[in-house]
């Protein structure tokens, strides 16, 4: 009769079901945001750059706004994209927001909105067609920024809310690519950004921002390297240092304490995985 | 008109004559009406773009009506998403889509349930590192090992344990990823490139017909 | 159509070097010489001279996990990701996975595998429906093709969800996660991973390749995926497309090393390349 094999400590822990694993890492990533653990947040030099341009937009410039988040990368991206619209309303620069998804323009809005309100009284003082233009969403991907990059108005003539873009003193002069100082790119893992960069950056040299969600940044870290964009944020650990240099403490920072928890889960995980398999060649070597 | 020409060539004619146009537009010099027809022409795939919504709406509308009229497995699911689809569209089109009720259900819907399931991947992906990252190559050992310094240098734990691991996480992101990427990046270029040409060239049938 | 009334496009794009817009010959020259390269390995390709083809392993895989799932009398599933075909960066990916497709349809049908097609997009569930249903009658197992169960169009958001239970349910016993796929690679690879399933994956957006790469028992790297129909099919047609797109890496390593080592000793031809 054979004996059946025992299983070891060493088996058990290179085997563990991955509901507990999935237990442990929720645990790590719920427990921060119930109970506060502030953590210094050191910045990075990506972040710095990004930063940098933006306060270097002078007052009075007119910029692009491609906003790209869904219900699923709002999380990551949303907090950052409230902190640019307060960024940019504090300096004075205006923008023309656009979305190349259909379910954005809530964002757009959203994130706006809440920026006039952290601003207060600067906030108050901000007018829609002076300071900023929704022109809602723009069907057709590549396609549809080609058109409109070419001439905005050849492709819409009213904003979101059908008021007519030449009434509204922010389209003033702004018609193409070209007419914008810089042109900002929150894509929340849409892929979007390459043909941003063909259709924007490529065609007329306009300056790009952009932020993507933290699976894709390592990517666009190649664009940043070559010249073609100025600035890169990625997900919510850029969302925060990006908040830590602008002095506040919002959504992102309180993401940061869980990402880190999170990531200390993982590395556990990866080094018991390791040795429970180390260990498995050594007695298969015996 | 024979079939052969109404689902075969006369799309492939459309597609190659659009193509060639666009392309020709964009790196000759031609005058201000022809590059604006080039315009217009991108202006109507825009248009054309905004019908596939519809579309895939009533594909969708028709194929859980067929699953619900033959009583097919989960079919009591399919009326719960036509109940739905039907709330979100007439509040939609009654009220308006930047109205207080529409923007109800996709705020504390739409967002939540979205943002779950997408969150659903750090699962996944802690899963995944820990049964395939082993030390079993030296392949697999250099990519254990940049995958534990990326995690290092993403984590403030591991920014304060080990300050090092930022200037390494940079270095690792802007030198071997970018050229790792650059060639996938240039790889997958040309790859377009040449689907794009089969297709124009109507060597593809596989674009507009099964 | 509506006159410009603001900045025209065309004060952003004429330059003063003759007909060919300014900041594009280069650009021109190596799309012409590419495709030029294209159409003449395709056209050699049609009088019998094929290029020859570097072998892909995974070429051998896809019989083994069909094979398996006939043994096991488990399904297969074939997922296209989200299958979209409106957007220029998820068409060619979706596109190329076609081919493949019907590979599998074909050796499914061969092999009395059960084949499972969830697609989420109206368009590439026709397409999916159409090719896999034409395999099952070339091989004259019509009646194993299920149209309720082996392409399935789930729709919306929810197919990634389905899948996922599905594959466990079913207990999967070989996926092809093979097309533009975004972060359902590691969702789908990781479930059939630990469903047992022997897994061949690939898609063409690079941020999601090492997932695949990573948790898939076999790898299709970026464009091996649009090379897979070249592989399956020995059609002169997509090897002369690679064959062309080959001499398209050439050009661009020879300008890497010449642009570096001119670089180095003092002369910068990023005024050149940018002519």
């Amino acid at each position: 009769m054979r004996m059946s094999e025992k299983k070891t400590l060493m088996d058990l822990i290179g085997d563990i079901d991955r509901r507990v694993v999935f237990g442990f890492l929720f645990l790590a990533l719920v427990g921060p945001l119930i109970i506060s653990i502030p953590l210094p947040l050191p910045v990075t030099g990506f972040v710095k750059q990004y930063h940098e341009f933006l306060e270097s937009i002078p007052a009075g410039a007119v910029v692009g706004f491609d906003v790209e988040l869904t219900g699923a990368t709002d999380p990551q991206l949303g907090p950052d994209l409230t902190l640019v619209f307060i960024q940019l309303f504090r300096r004075d620069v205006k923008s023309v927001i656009w979305c190349m998804t259909a379910e954005s323009p809530v964002f757009a809005t959203n994130a706006i909105n809440n920026a006039l309100k952290t601003l207060g009284e600067k906030g108050a003082t901000k007018k829609y067609g002076v300071d900023w233009v929704e022109l809602g969403y723009i069907a057709g991907t590549e396609t549809g920024l080609t058109a409109l990059m070419t001439g905005i108005r050849q492709v819409i003539s009213k904003d979101m809310y059908g008021k007519a873009l030449d009434d509204l003193p922010a389209m003033k002069n702004v018609n193409t690519g070209k007419d914008f100082y810089a042109v900002i790119w929150h894509s929340g893992s849409a892929g979007s950004v390459p043909y941003g960069i063909r259709q924007i950056n490529g065609r007329f040299g306009t300056p790009m921002l952009v932020a993507v969600t933290s699976n894709e940044f390592p990517l666009y870290v190649t664009y940043l390297a070559a010249g073609q964009i100025r600035g890169l944020i990625g997900g919510a650990r850029g969302a925060a240092e990006h908040e830590t240099l602008m002095k506040t403490a919002g959504l992102a920072t309180a993401q940061t304490s869980a990402l880190a928890l999170g990531g200390v889960v993982i590395l556990a995980m990866l080094l018991l995985g390791n040795i429970s398999y180390l260990d498995k060649r050594r007695r298969q070597r015996k | 008109m024979s079939e052969n020409v109404y689902k075969n060539q006369l799309p492939f004619a459309v597609l190659f004559i659009v193509g060639v146009f666009v392309i020709l537009t964009y790196f000759f010099q031609v005058p201000p009406e022809i590059s604006a027809m080039a315009g217009d022409l991108t202006t109507f795939g825009a248009v054309i773009a905004s019908f596939g919504i519809l579309l895939g709406t009533l594909a969708l509308v028709r194929y859980h009506v067929v699953l619900m009229y033959r009583k097919k497995k989960n079919w009591q699911f399919s009326i719960l998403t036509m109940i739905v689809l039907a709330a979100t569209l007439l509040t939609g089109l009654i009220g308006s889509s930047r109205g207080k009720d529409f923007l109800w259900i996709y705020n504390y819907l739409n967002i939540p349930i979205n943002a779950t399931l997408y969150s659903t991947t750090a699962f996944f992906i802690t899963s995944a590192a820990y049964r395939t990252f082993k030390l079993r190559t030296f392949d697999s050992a250099i990519m254990m090992t940049v995958a534990v310094l990326m995690i290092l240098s993403w984590m403030t734990l591991g920014n304060l344990a080990f300050p090092a691991t930022i200037e390494i996480g940079d270095w690792i992101l802007k030198i071997p990823n970018s050229a790792g990427f650059r060639g996938m990046t240039i790889g997958v270029a040309l790859g377009l490139l040449g689907i794009g040409t089969r297709a124009i060239l109507g060597r593809y049938r596989e674009v507009l017909t099964a | 159509m509506q006159s410009v009334k603001y900045a025209s496009p065309s004060k952003y794009q004429f330059g003063r070097l003759g007909l060919i817009v300014s900041g594009r010959i280069v650009g021109l020259l190596s799309l012409v010489l590419i495709i030029a390269m294209m159409l003449w390995y395709m056209e050699k390709g049609k009088r019998g001279k094929l290029p020859r083809l570097r072998k892909l392993a995974v070429i051998d895989a896809f019989p083994e996990v069909v094979g398996r799932a006939t043994e096991m009398g488990r399904p297969v599933y074939y997922l296209l990701g989200e299958g979209r075909m409106d957007r220029p960066m998820d068409m060619p990916a979706t596109v190329a996975s076609f081919a493949p497709l019907q590979y599998v349809a074909e050796l499914c049908a061969k092999y009395d595998a059960k084949l499972h097609v969830p697609t989420e997009l109206a368009v590439a569930y026709d397409i999916s429906y159409e090719l896999v249903r034409s395999a099952y009658l070339k091989a004259g197992k019509i009646d194993k093709f299920d149209p309720t169960y082996t392409v399935l169009y789930v729709g919306g958001y929810g197919q990634t969800y389905y899948v996922l239970n599905s594959m466990w349910r079913e207990r999967v016993a070989g996926t092809f996660i093979i097309g533009s796929l975004y972060h359902q690679a590691i969702l789908f690879a990781e479930v059939g991973a630990r469903a047992g399933a022997l897994q061949i994956g690939g898609t063409d957006t690079t941020h999601n390749i090492p997932f695949l790469v990573s948790a898939c028992d076999y790898g299709i790297i970026g464009e091996e995926i649009y090379a897979l129909s070249a592989y399956l099919s020995k059609d002169p047609i997509p090897t002369g497309q690679l064959a062309g797109q080959d001499i398209g890496k050439i050009l661009a390593v020879i300008l890497i090393l010449g642009g570096t080592l001119l670089l180095l000793a003092g002369f910068d031809i990023r005024r050149l390349l940018t002519m």
